[in-house]
């Protein structure tokens, strides 16, 4: 047979192709999308971990589209008939591939894993016809030379139909889950993925389908526009949802497709000016695209290192509170053992004991119910740092609550020579609180006054101030230094000089006081005007306001 | 299921690349499509 050449081109390009023959809109809408999907489809394939058969397949649907959008091209520049003519009986086979892949992807999206063996058969029957009747005359009829282009068969209507039928049996397996899903989020995944996938099958079959209706190819130049849709809302996908280094493959995919766009203005350039402009822009691209890709990776880096940094140390404090309650608890079985001992030594359960040895046991005994209430406030602080302490809040009057443990607390203070004064205004103090737990903090700060006080007075004040209540335990203890102030009120935060005048010091006790307050949306402060000139320890609390 | 589906993508290729095979062969080997309107060309 004798070897013909479309009319309206001349070989001017390895002896098959003239590239001057199509519009000049084909290279800057063709080539930069192959790229750019080619390229988001291997980072996505090489970096996403999660995921598998997604992100084969959705490699599948690039690769068919790619050779697709290629084919199309050698349709559009090749000047042999055979070859034009081998190019359009190979457009059903990409055509239907990419359609197949695109249903597969969208199916495996929606059952978030794998579809079975006989759907996979069933969409595979699809595009056997296609394979069958690739090389016969009902794919291609015949090669008409002077519009250098293939009169199309049956075989195409089929395909056509099956475009249609694909985008609506995807919008119609979308709807179906979408109404089922309760969950936003699966939802809003469903809708980007059901609108990137059909914007991208109906650009490319509509531009198909019409250019064949109007004879008018230039029509076709709008199809692979559609796959920008779709990678677009793929990366938002991505971005949105998962999050497995994919700023990087984002920041990537930014870049180079900057850089491609850019480098296919050099096809339509004429002017050297603008060659020049062009190329410092390209070159400038690279360099910008470069560095914010080594910052974004550093970034990732550094976030990942903080993330592990974070893990080790949640399981760190997790190992300690499992070891602070488990030493405490011990620490607690010993003392109560301990002070039932020496109550019953002194309570006469072991027989007559001499003088000393009931001084002994008194201290003993004392000295046990010290430890008791140290590992009790440990406890306690542990419990309520990690929230497993349940208020039980109902309305009190604390001035109830306050006098009962100034009461309870009178001895203690007057056996340590100091006097214990009351400045408790009288009125209604009705909270919403815990009354066991605000008994617990008013304890603690009467008890941290008593410890830090050497000689003189601690008075307790109650009184209204608007629509809150102020308490405050004033002493003429130590002190507090600027420099202890910071430390007052944190877990095991003490000061300076705090044990050598409380031995048994744990740093536990205010932070206690302010961990309950902070509970009953109170705040907690101290005010001192320095070494040894005494402090007032301060709580506030919102007033239960009548309705 | 796994080994299935294997089975199924060869065929697939084994198919596909048959199809495209012989499409090549027939049309740019032996030429082997009618072609339209070569008289006008002269």
């Amino acid at each position: 047979m004798e070897y013909l050449y479309c009319l309206d081109s001349i070989p001017n390009l390895f002896g098959l192709f003239d590239a001057t023959v199509a519009p000049p809109l084909l290279y800057y809408s063709y080539i930069p999308v192959v790229i750019v999907s080619l390229l988001f489809g291997i980072l996505v394939f090489n970096k996403n971990t999660r995921h598998l058969v997604q992100n084969r397949i959705f490699f599948a649907i690039v690769v068919s589209f790619s050779i697709f959008i290629i084919n199309e091209i050698i349709q559009w520049i090749a000047v042999p008939t055979s070859l034009v003519h081998f190019g359009w009986q190979l457009a059903p086979l990409l055509q239907i591939s990419t359609l197949l892949f695109s249903i597969y992807f969208v199916s495996v999206f929606i059952k978030q894993g794998d579809i079975s063996f006989s759907q996979k058969v069933f969409l595979f029957l699809f595009a056997l016809p296609v394979l069958i009747l690739l090389p016969t005359d009902l794919n291609m009829r015949s090669f008409d030379l002077i519009n250098c282009e293939s009169n199309i068969g049956p075989l195409f209507t089929y395909v056509y139909t099956l475009e249609v039928l694909s985008i609506l049996f995807i919008l119609f397996i979308c709807l179906r889950k979408y109404l089922k899903t309760d969950d936003k989020v699966l939802k809003r995944q469903f809708m980007f993925i059901t609108f990137g996938t059909i914007a991208f099958i109906s650009l490319l079959s509509a531009s198909n389908i019409f250019g064949e209706i109007f004879q008018t190819y230039e029509i076709n130049l709008i199809g692979p526009m559609g796959m920008i849709i779709f990678l677009g809302l793929l990366s938002y996908l991505i971005v949105r949802f998962q999050t497995f280094n994919i700023e990087l493959i984002a920041t990537q995919v930014l870049v180079w497709s900057l850089v491609i766009l850019i480098g296919s203005q050099f096809f339509f350039i004429k002017v050297a000016v603008n060659m020049v402009l062009t190329g410092t822009t390209f070159i400038a691209t690279i360099i910008f695209g470069y560095f914010l890709i080594k910052s974004v990776k550093k970034e990732i880096k550094q976030r990942e290192e903080l993330a592990k940094l974070n893990i080790e140390l949640e399981n760190l404090i997790k190992q300690r509170e499992s070891l602070v309650h488990l030493v405490t608890h011990k620490v607690k079985g010993s003392f109560t053992r301990s002070k039932y001992i020496f109550a019953g030594i002194l309570d006469g359960t072991f027989g007559q004991i001499s003088e000393e040895v009931k001084r002994r046991a008194e201290q003993g005994l004392e000295s046990d119910n010290m430890g008791i209430e140290t590992v009790d406030l440990v406890l306690n602080v542990a419990n309520m740092a990690k929230g497993t302490v349940k208020y039980e809040m109902k309305e009190i009057d604390f001035r109830d609550i306050l006098l009962k443990a100034l009461t309870e607390k009178k001895d203690r203070a007057e056996a340590k020579g100091l006097k214990l004064e009351n400045d408790i205004r009288e009125g209604a103090y009705a909270i919403l609180g815990d009354s066991f737990w605000l008994k617990e903090a008013i304890n603690n700060m009467i008890e941290n006054s008593i410890k830090y006080t050497k000689e003189g007075k601690i008075t307790v004040g109650l009184q209204k101030a608007g629509d809150k209540i102020k308490l405050y335990v004033k002493d003429t203890g130590i002190g507090i230094t600027p420099e202890d102030k910071k430390n007052l009120f944190t877990e095991g935060g003490r000061g300076k000089d705090s044990v050598k005048i409380n031995v048994d010091s744990t740093g536990y006790g205010l932070f206690s006081v302010k961990l309950i307050v902070e509970a009953h949306k109170g705040r907690v402060w101290a005010e001192s005007e320095g070494n040894n000139k005494g402090s007032t320890f301060f709580v506030e609390l919102p007033l239960l306001s009548i309705k | 299921m796994y080994r299935r589906s294997k089975i199924l993508l060869i065929l697939i290729i084994v198919i596909t690349s048959l199809s495209i095979g012989i499409t090549f062969y027939k049309t740019v080997i032996s030429h082997d499509f009618e072609v339209m309107n070569v008289e006008e060309e002269e």
